[in-house]
């Protein structure tokens, strides 16, 4: 089912693992190059920049391609027909590069597949098909259905995100057409199925035969995260109170499962995160803690805007010398010393320094 | 998963006993770095804080007082520059470690907190007259005295932007801001001066050796500074764009000569997108001059994108074979 050589992407994930115990000074440079040289790979993939580069280019290809289609298209029954066909075209012309020049995210299979699939949805969209009634149960079936097979084709993460979310989307929506359940049931469906995928992800991500996936249930895992704690969060509960049901959520006795999920999943995520060391999980914690706050301050304002925002800041640095000072001392498994060292993120850095402070000395 | 990889590699010949126990222990607990996330942690609470205090004085000015409020920066910034002082390691031409996390975001916090003294006092009491220029020069010259005797490229960024503003104003006589007037041809020349004058910077840090890891800030800000006003010019100038062209070609060409002499993907990617903006905006005036119906000069446009931009994929393609092959990677 993958596109890319399976041999070449084994021998891919060995040089991975390699160089990055070589940079934490475990193995010899000398065994580094034997296992290099032991396990070859076949694969373009370019440095980090080029990879832009290439990705602009490409994207300054489609763009220009399109509005030269469509610069011939007199009649917009035609069009979708001659989307389908851009679409076929994309869709050769990537299987070309993988096969013919082993583009292995090089910037121009990683944008050839977007196009392809942004031209096809676009077809649907303005096809004959949009005028049937349930089409809108149609594309976004369509849409789940695409991800997942262009998923596994292409082992793309961007590509996973896009068919999860439809999928949970159509969900829903089928199980209210189908009057299954009602509105006020909604929330907590997506919520079931968003732990669903959450822990099948999870328990799956590290499964030997399924390594080639193992960015794609990465990132299912961290979706699955965020429309677990969306669903569940109190602000965007009472929107849909609000919106779809014309009525108050906080005289719904189920507010107060709103506000516990809104207070509790972001520290249950940063608990689970911390405890197994994924460090993305952690990020996302904090951010759902940040959000959690603000959904707070919304509903209740028990100091000013400026006066929060001193506090939080001052609260902010606190805790994070707290920790630099801990981790210093030693914390099993943590360290605050920095590991990427290596010519691109130092490039990185130096652009990330001058785009920052750049833009605070200007004001 | 890693540790049976590294087992097979054991098993290969591959790896030494010594390397495999290393790995084992490497991959059996992690090592996991929060160097970046506390950073951020850090600079997110300084960004809350500094902008929550603004805020507060926005809101309270009347009640406050400038004297009142002018007091207090001034004590928060010499609070910021005592602290650093108190903490620095001796003063070296060399690179010099922070001697604390605190130290680097301090002594930012300070060096932003001096500009917004001297700003306040000049737009406030007019402590300059009608000379902007000398409330950005004194600053800047600060900052880069701060940048160099502290060792801190935060602040040398705040100095080159400092360094670029001061400019502005004296080209311009005072107005304000810098980059609003971009289109003035006298701004322009000044910009690619000041992007040619950077990046000699990178190379008299480089050659005299005092603070030589400054020396890639400079290059940064020269590249884009010296690229944008050139392309900017490019627009400016139309149609007598040709001589900004071949400056433009220059410059281009020097940092892709200068991505091969340092193995730098970064620089050969800068250097030829920007090269390709100018040419294809003079490839799209060159049609536009044709005189042909609207249509038929979209749709050529349109094609020279197409072939355009698959020439340059080709052609980044090859540069960066020749750039891994040359560098032996």
């Amino acid at each position: 089912m993958l596109a890319y050589n399976k041999q070449d992407l084994n021998n891919f994930f060995i040089r991975e693992q390699v160089k990055k115990a070589a940079s934490r000074e475990s193995i010899t440079t000398e065994e580094k190059t034997n296992i290099l040289n032991a396990y070859p790979v076949s694969f373009y993939t370019p440095n980090f920049f080029i990879r832009i580069g290439l990705g602009i280019v490409t994207l300054t290809a489609y763009w220009a391609l399109s509005g030269f289609i469509d610069s011939f298209i007199k009649s917009k029954d035609v069009m979708s027909y001659v989307l389908m066909a851009v679409f076929i075209l994309l869709l050769c012309t990537l299987e070309f590069f993988i096969k013919r020049y082993h583009h292995f995210r090089s910037g121009i299979d990683d944008i050839l597949l977007y196009a392809a699939l942004i031209t096809f949805y676009s077809a649907l969209g303005i096809s004959q098909l949009n005028k049937w009634k349930h089409f809108d149960l149609l594309m976004p079936l369509v849409m789940t259905i695409t991800g997942i097979l262009a998923t596994l084709r292409y082992s793309d993460r961007l590509v996973t995100i896009s068919g999860f979310l439809p999928g949970l989307f159509f969900t829903g929506l089928l199980f209210y057409k189908t009057g299954i359940l009602t509105k006020h049931a909604l929330p907590f469906l997506i919520i079931l199925l968003s732990l669903t995928v959450y822990l099948l992800a999870r328990q799956y991500r590290k499964h030997p035969a399924l390594r080639h996936y193992f960015n794609c249930l990465w990132i299912l895992e961290i979706s699955a995260l965020c429309t677990l704690y969306i669903a569940g969060n109190y602000f965007a509960a009472s929107m849909w109170w609000e919106k779809q049901l014309s009525s108050e959520l906080s005289n719904d006795p189920w507010k107060y499962f709103f506000i516990a999920s809104t207070a509790l999943i972001p520290f249950w995520c940063l608990y689970t995160g911390l405890r197994k060391q994924e460090i993305i999980q952690s990020r996302l914690s904090v951010l759902m803690i940040a959000a959690s706050i603000c959904t707070f301050h919304y509903y209740v304002e028990v100091i000013s805007r400026e006066a929060e925002m001193i506090f939080y800041g001052t609260l902010l640095i606190m805790i994070a010398y707290f920790l630099i000072r801990q981790l210093k001392k030693g914390i099993p498994g943590f360290t605050y010393n920095s590991m990427e060292d290596s010519a691109g993120m130092i490039e990185m850095e130096e652009l990330f320094i001058g785009g920052t402070f750049s833009a605070k000395g200007k004001s | 998963m890693q540790t049976g990889l590294f087992d097979q590699l054991h098993k290969q010949g591959l790896l030494s006993d010594e390397s495999l126990k290393n790995t084992q222990k490497l991959f059996a607990k992690p090592v996991v770095s929060l160097y970046r996330d506390l950073n951020v942690l850090l600079y997110s609470g300084v960004l809350l804080l500094s902008s929550g205090l603004g805020i507060l004085v926005y809101k309270n000015i009347d009640s406050i007082g400038h004297i009142a409020i002018l007091s207090c920066i001034a004590a928060i910034c010499l609070f910021c520059y005592a602290y650093c002082y108190r903490k620095m390691s001796p003063f070296s031409w060399g690179e010099v470690n922070s001697p604390d996390v605190l130290f680097d975001y301090l002594l930012v916090l300070g060096g932003l907190l001096l500009v917004l003294f001297i700003g306040y006092l000049q737009y406030q009491y007019r402590v300059f007259g009608e000379r902007w220029n000398l409330a950005a020069f004194i600053p800047m010259v600060l900052l880069f005295i701060t940048a160099y005797y502290f060792d801190h490229r935060g602040v040398l960024a705040l100095a080159i932007t400092n360094l670029a503003a001061w400019l502005g104003i004296t080209i311009n006589r005072f107005t304000w801001p810098f980059l609003g007037n971009l289109n003035e041809h006298e701004t322009i020349y000044a910009a690619i001066l000041l992007g040619i004058f950077l990046i000699c910077m990178f190379y008299f840090s480089a050659l005299s050796g005092r603070k030589a890891h400054f020396k890639n800030l400079y290059h940064q800000f020269g590249t884009h500074i010296f690229f944008i006003s050139i392309t900017i010019a490019i627009f400016e100038f139309d149609p007598r764009y040709w001589p900004w062209f071949m400056l433009l070609v220059i410059g281009g060409a020097y940092h892709i000569f200068k991505a091969f002499k340092e193995t730098s993907f970064y620089y050969l990617v800068v250097g030829i997108l920007y090269m390709y903006f100018g040419f294809s905006y003079i490839v799209l005036d060159l049609i536009e001059q044709t005189g042909i119906e609207a249509k038929a000069i979209a749709q050529i446009q349109m094609l020279y994108f197409i072939i355009s931009a698959a020439i340059l994929a080709f052609l980044l393609v090859r540069l960066n074979n020749k750039l891994k092959k040359d560098a032996g990677l």
